[in-house]
């Protein structure tokens, strides 16, 4: 029984805050506000699936929020040079997929610590993404485009990016060794894993989700926006956490993670409809992730 | 006289007896051996006696006084100590102050400040380390020295701790034959001294050499306990697994096909410069040496861990491994030997640990068949004998053997060409050894060459065709069977 909850924290915590808000208020449970919560934090979501990756090889991407600046930039110049909604896309991903190849060579070649890496690539394209337009934002996009961030193609997407990565994570030799990867790099290396492809093959994952979300965030501010992305970077990494991956690595699932991220945007948006202020919403989020990661140790421990 | 008083500890886990109304007694002066099969309740008793664990029932006195059971501190103070197989040193510090860990001699400065007394320290850590005869300076740092000095400075941090009573669990496991003579010498003259010591090793050779007292323990109770003298291995291996094991390795009928592994020139300075060996179907070459002789250093050359130069063919093709990856797709696997740190993967079940290497045998287009995988770990798992009430239970719950076990069988899952098996027994019980060896002659007979490092010597001349002897990185000599005695194997090992 304990074991069973240890696994399934954030599913029943999931269920009890829904209920619990469902309970307080007649505003949570409304077509409108859940499909608000669910356009808030696809991006989150997201951003998160790559970022389980990552985590589970006890590794770590500062980079995501800057790539989804940069990749909305890219994909929102190409639709107004009217190259058609499908190029726009192709090229936000591209460009994700880009910053993340750069990362896994860097990561793996050089040899320099995840954090470190993702941490340099993070301001180096902030910075490509504000110089792309010298700091403009970039608007007059289709409205076709905006559509994508519409609660029913927002809903597919997401879903299908979770599906997507679970298959990976759960039914390939791929994700398996994900797993091994991070639950101990040295039998591994040893046990046949080609570990450097590997790594190189997750963080590529991780920039491509990136350029997803990117592509998604210029649809919902229907511009490429430079700040676009500014900090979402933390808040994947909480959705991870609090979905139960251990941040050691080896530890962790896919649906936990896209409980986590909704466990934290309805925590938000409960503390907005009570009116609690941005501030304190700030602390309380803080407090969950800390929560959580206590929540971690503890299991690890026992 | 007696030291310590053990009387009727018992412990149960979730309803499991783990101790049965165990007496254990060591008398000062007294080298005690604590001996039985994994699992018989042996980690538990010493659990109990150095303070980790509370028993159910039963007391311990030591010297007279009671021991504060539950108080590892405690336990300490009042003058137990262990050396466990996992040092417990500060690898950055010196010998000196690992030896005073925590009772470091401090003095006040000025009344105000607290400051190390570090030349009185060092001379007294330095006294101890003379008297045990041991040749390391105070000052070294602990990173530096050879795995039997640090266990001498966990010894002397014993002592410092003007200990009674030491326990020591399988203190051989990592050290050559000269460093266990050595070990040997330095644990009798403690004894002469009136320590009470308690000896816990697989290695029933070192029982006999050493220990004035044997006890037993299996299935949790005490099963024998006599003087050393006037005992046999067969009556000792009879107590510890309650049936007779034949502790002789099983007879080898080897007939070697063709040459399956050639290495010439093969070299990684400074780890080891110059090995050659060959290895043919179905034969089981030893590997043998001192320890820091390079023997696992070109294993993890052959098998593509380790970047190395010189000439390697498999099957007559040259080839040259940039991964283990790369090896196991040509058929070279290695076997570690430090199953935990870099064998197993402890998060995962014991079927995951059985599957990884091979797992693509179970996708098709790219996508795995949970069904096929689970079959086929669990086929392994019988075939080799892995003892595990569920396949999806954690890998870390496993004995020692159970757990080598595991990994044999997921280097086996695909029939290789040649296994390198570094160390395949260390740690592993009596009646799981004789399982290993057994696996070992049917591999062969089906064709497998394997490469065996052990630093058991009656294992590297009981199961190996032949014995390549590896010095200061080089291969000294080679043996056959019937060449094979202890004496020329050491001289090889040695010689200068």
């Amino acid at each position: 029984m304990r074991s069973w909850l240890s696994k399934n924290a954030i599913f029943v915590a999931l269920a009890v805050e829904c209920l619990v808000l469902a309970v307080a208020t007649d505003a949570f449970f409304t077509v409108d506000n859940l499909s608000n919560v669910l356009r808030q934090n696809a991006f989150t979501a997201i951003l998160a699936a790559g970022m389980t990756f990552v985590i589970l090889t006890a590794g770590i991407d500062l980079s995501v929020g800057s790539i989804v600046g940069l990749s909305g930039m890219i994909c929102a110049d190409v639709l107004v040079r009217g190259h058609g909604l499908a190029a726009g896309v192709a090229v936000g991903l591209l460009v994700g997929l880009g910053v993340g190849v750069v990362n896994g060579l860097v990561i793996t070649k050089v040899k320099i610590p995840p954090f470190i890496v993702t941490l340099a690539m993070m301001q180096v394209v902030r910075g490509a993404a504000f110089k792309y337009t010298d700091a403009r934002t970039i608007s007059g996009l289709p409205v076709s485009f905006a559509m994508l961030s519409e609660s029913l193609p927002t809903f597919g997407i997401t879903a299908a990016a979770f599906v997507l990565a679970w298959l990976v994570l759960t039914r390939t030799p791929f994700g398996r060794h994900v797993y091994a990867t991070g639950g101990n790099p040295e039998a591994a290396w040893l046990s046949g894993i080609r570990v450097k492809r590997l790594l190189f093959a997750v963080y590529a994952l991780c920039g491509a989700t990136a350029g997803l979300a990117g592509v998604l965030v210029a649809s919902r501010l229907s511009a490429g926006y430079p700040r676009a992305g500014e900090f979402y970077e933390l808040d994947a990494i909480a959705a991870v956490v609090v979905g139960g991956t251990s941040l050691f690595g080896g530890r962790g699932s896919i649906w936990g993670t896209l409980a986590g991220a909704f466990f934290i945007g309805i925590l938000n948006n409960g503390l907005n409809l009570f009116r609690v202020s941005t501030y304190d919403q700030m602390i309380v989020k803080g407090a969950v992730l800390l929560a959580a990661a206590s929540l971690d140790r503890w299991r690890a421990s026992s | 006289m007696t030291l310590l008083a053990s009387t009727n500890l018992s412990k149960s886990y979730a309803g499991v007896r783990v101790l049965d109304a165990v007496d254990f007694d060591v008398r000062a002066g007294e080298i005690h051996a604590l001996l039985g099969e994994n699992g018989a309740g042996k980690s538990t008793l010493i659990k109990i006696l150095t303070g980790a664990v509370v028993p159910d029932t039963g007391d311990v006195t030591l010297d007279a006084g009671r021991l504060p059971i539950g108080d590892p501190l405690a336990v300490r103070r009042a003058g137990l100590s262990v050396v466990y197989q996992e040092f417990t040193l500060a690898p950055e510090l010196t010998v000196a102050e690992n030896v005073f860990l925590g009772r470091e001699r401090a003095g006040i400065f000025l009344h105000v400040l607290p400051f190390l007394h570090r030349a009185e320290m060092n001379r007294a850590a330095q006294a101890v380390l003379d008297e045990l005869g041991i040749h390391v300076a105070a000052t070294t740092i602990v990173r530096g020295l050879s795995v039997a000095h640090q266990q001498m400075v966990e010894i002397a941090r014993a002592l410092v701790s003007d200990a009674k009573l030491l326990v020591l669990d399988e203190p051989s496991a990592t050290l050559s034959h000269v460093e266990v003579d050595r070990l040997f010498a330095v644990l009798r003259r403690l004894r002469d001294r009136g320590l009470g010591i308690v000896y816990i090793s697989h290695r029933l050779e070192e029982i006999f050499a050493l220990a004035d007292r044997v006890t037993v323990l299996r299935d949790g109770r005490t099963v024998a306990s006599a003087p050393a003298a006037g005992l046999d291995r067969t009556a000792l291996i009879r107590w510890m697994v309650g049936r007779d094991v034949s502790e002789e390795f099983p007879a080898r009928h080897q007939s070697p096909g063709a040459v399956v592994l050639e290495a010439r020139g093969l070299a990684a300075p400074p780890r080891f410069s110059d090995v050659s060996l060959t290895v043919r179907e179905g034969e089981i070459v030893g590997l043998a040496g001192l320890v820091g002789a390079g023997r696992t250093s070109t294993a993890l050359a052959l098998a593509g861990a380790l970047p190395a130069k010189g000439d390697v063919r498999v099957n007559g093709q040259p080839v040259h491994f940039t991964s283990p990856a790369d090896a196991i797709a040509h058929g070279v696997v290695y076997v570690t030997e430090d199953r935990k740190a870099q064998g197993l993967f402890p998060l995962m079940g014991v079927d995951a640990n059985i599957t990884v290497t091979y797992l693509s045998m179970f996708a098709r287009a790219g996508v795995l068949s949970l069904a096929r995988e689970r079959t086929a770990a669990a086929a392994a798992a019988r075939e080799y004998d892995v003892r595990a009430t569920t396949l999806t239970q954690p890998v870390a719950t496993l004995s020692g053997g159970n757990q080598q076990k595991v990994l044999l069988a997921r280097y086996m899952l695909k029939r290789p060409t040649l296994v390198v098996l570094d160390e395949p027994t260390r740690g592993v019980d009596v009646g799981a050894r004789a399982e290993i060896y057994g696996l070992m002659n049917r591999l062969t007979a089906e064709g497998l060459a394997i490469v065996m490092i052990s630093s058991d010597l009656p294992e590297v001349l009981g199961m190996s065709d032949r014995v390549i002897v590896m010095r200061e990185g080089r291969t000294t000599g080679e043996l056959t069977r019937a060449e094979a005695t202890p004496e020329r194997v050491m001289a090889l090992a040695m010689a200068g």
